[in-house]
């Protein structure tokens, strides 16, 4: 393999609540002020800066102004889940390309306090429901039958997965119980001092069955930020860097409605896994600490099998036997994830990832033991995933 | 279309009907089923759109495969805590992923009216009925064969 090119220089985040009290913009400046520092990056280093959003954000030029940026590249998508890795590819592409040298990415969103993705119930002239029939491949012949949130689309593919595979609400409930377990360690988790016992975990009510209350990601208001640039770039700088040693930006199904596919259950992320091991250059069994995309329990069962992590009949026992624990095959989502921790769509795992692979934890019991290798997955639905593996 | 109070006060999500998908939708109102497929593969295709999947090309054709229709049941979800406008009234309720018997490799998705979520299986046979929402849009939907 060649050394990599490209390296994730910076990482940092707002303060973490249910009720930020600010605007979406204050959230991303504090973010992204966090990771500048922590890459001991000035305003004028910065040349590049993108964000993803469900139009409930503040736009990347207007971040930039309050950071001291002037952007010689900024960009804005549209999309929450696997945005994080997309958005990485194409600073990746756009330094290759001599367009930027040092990139800012951020998220920020009042996902609590504002408009709730969960629950499809937005608040002023921000409304989910219509944003996702908007965006929703096939949506005008889902949402007349009050399937309108995305644990309603994944639910669709979930039963029929569960019911192939043997997977139970034991599985189920071993991923959320772990998760739940890393964020009594991290005390800026959302849900830290509030364990889950599996007996708390049966006894909680189906929202949209087979899911349960906790098998949903946390809401939350925060921004998080990240900066990639050149890795001879960032070797120089103030933080370990951690080098982006693969990526698959999004690959997608052949068919965006993923209910029309013969086999809905050969998730986007099979392809994404795919690509993600090729242009690494290792296999599964190298990876020593993973950030797995956690919008639901059932999305970590669903990328066990699909990154092939566990054999396929066999991801229900590899989750019930503790293997995403810290001391387990594969730990993962070490902060808690987004069932715990919070929910940037993505970012905050990426985030925890890069502190892992930094050791930055070695004095305490949330450091994953002498990890180098670790994947971060991102998922926009079973039809589309995202995936990069970072190198210490 | 009689008039009908409970009609016109449809308070749940109607489907936004376009060139693409409107012979769907008028098929629908005359309870019957009417499926786009492939000239060259003779794949169905559901939803309809503006060509192929299969192919990339243009060349589609609609099939009318009228009132008698029945399904298997390929998944569902049961939905206990209603986010989508106007249903609140029905929890739980089921929405339910269905492979049609008289055009395989189609699945339609549409509740399954009057299930006992503890009683579905998948695999079970379903069959398709239509319910008439509003003056301008009928729904097909599922229901338990008896």
């Amino acid at each position: 393999m060649a050394s990599p090119r490209h390296a994730i220089a910076g990482v940092g985040e707002s303060d973490r609540s249910r009720q930020s009290g600010k605007t979406t913009l204050r959230l991303a400046v504090e973010a992204g002020r966090r990771a500048m520092a922590d890459a001991g990056l000035r305003p004028t280093d910065v040349d590049g800066i993108m964000s993803y959003h469900d139009l409930d954000s503040t736009d990347s030029h207007t971040v930039a102004t309050y950071l001291g940026i002037q952007p010689a590249f900024f960009d804005d998508s549209i999309g929450g889940g696997s945005s994080t890795e997309t958005l990485i590819a194409k600073a990746a592409a756009l330094i290759d390309a001599g367009l930027a040298t040092c990139i800012l990415i951020f998220r920020s969103l009042n996902g609590r306090s504002g408009g709730r993705m969960g629950g499809g119930v937005g608040t002023g002239d921000w409304n989910p429901q219509a944003m996702l029939m908007k965006l929703f491949s096939g949506s005008s012949f889902l949402a007349p039958y009050g399937a309108v949130t995305p644990a309603d689309y994944f639910g669709l593919v979930a039963t029929r997965h569960m019911h192939d595979r043997g997977l139970t609400e034991e599985h189920l409930g071993a991923v959320c119980v772990t998760f739940y377990e890393h964020a009594q360690r991290n005390p800026d988790a959302l849900f830290h001092d509030r364990p889950l016992t599996m007996e708390d975990y049966r006894k909680a009510p189906f929202l949209t069955w087979p899911l349960r209350l906790h098998d949903y990601c946390t809401e939350s208001d925060e921004a998080n930020a990240i900066i990639v640039c050149g890795a001879d770039r960032a070797r120089d700088l103030r933080s370990r860097p951690v080098y982006l040693k693969g990526i698959c930006g999004r690959h997608g199904t052949a068919n965006a409605h993923v209910y029309a596919l013969p086999d809905p259950t050969e998730f986007g992320a099979v392809f994404a896994a795919r690509e993600v091991f090729r242009s690494a250059g290792v296999e599964p069994q190298d990876i020593d600490v993973a950030a797995l995309y956690d919008c639901f329990s059932w999305v970590v069962l669903a990328q066990l099998e699909a990154y092939g992590f566990a054999p396929r009949e066999e991801v229900g026992a590899f989750v019930a036997d503790g293997n995403l624990r810290l001391d387990g095959k594969l730990p993962a989502n070490t902060a808690g994830g987004m069932l715990a921790e919070g929910y940037t769509h993505g970012m905050n795992n990426l985030i925890e990832l890069v502190r892992q692979l930094r050791h930055a934890y070695a004095d305490s019991d949330r450091q994953v033991a002498d990890c180098e290798l670790g994947i971060c997955t991102g998922w926009g639905g079973p039809r589309s995933s995202s995936a990069l593996i970072l190198s210490r | 279309m009689p008039e009908d109070s409970t009609v016109k006060t449809h308070a749940k999500p109607l489907p936004s009907i376009d060139p693409d998908t409107a012979p769907y939708w008028r098929a629908a109102k005359e309870h019957r089923l009417s499926l786009m497929r492939c000239v060259e593969t003779q794949r169905f295709i559901h939803p309809p759109g503006p060509g192929s999947p299969f192919t990339g090309g243009t060349e589609t054709e609609w099939v009318d495969l009228g009132s008698d229709i029945t399904g298997t049941l390929y998944s569902y979800i049961v939905v206990y805590r209603a986010f989508a406008r106007g249903f609140a009234e029905d929890v739980p309720y089921v929405t339910a992923l269905v492979d049609i018997d008289q055009a395989p490799g189609a699945r339609i998705i549409a509740n399954i009216l009057d299930a006992d979520p503890e009683t579905l299986t998948i695999g079970q046979p379903l069959r398709m009925t239509w319910i008439d929402v509003t003056e301008d849009v009928t729904l097909p939907q599922w229901e338990i064969m008896r």
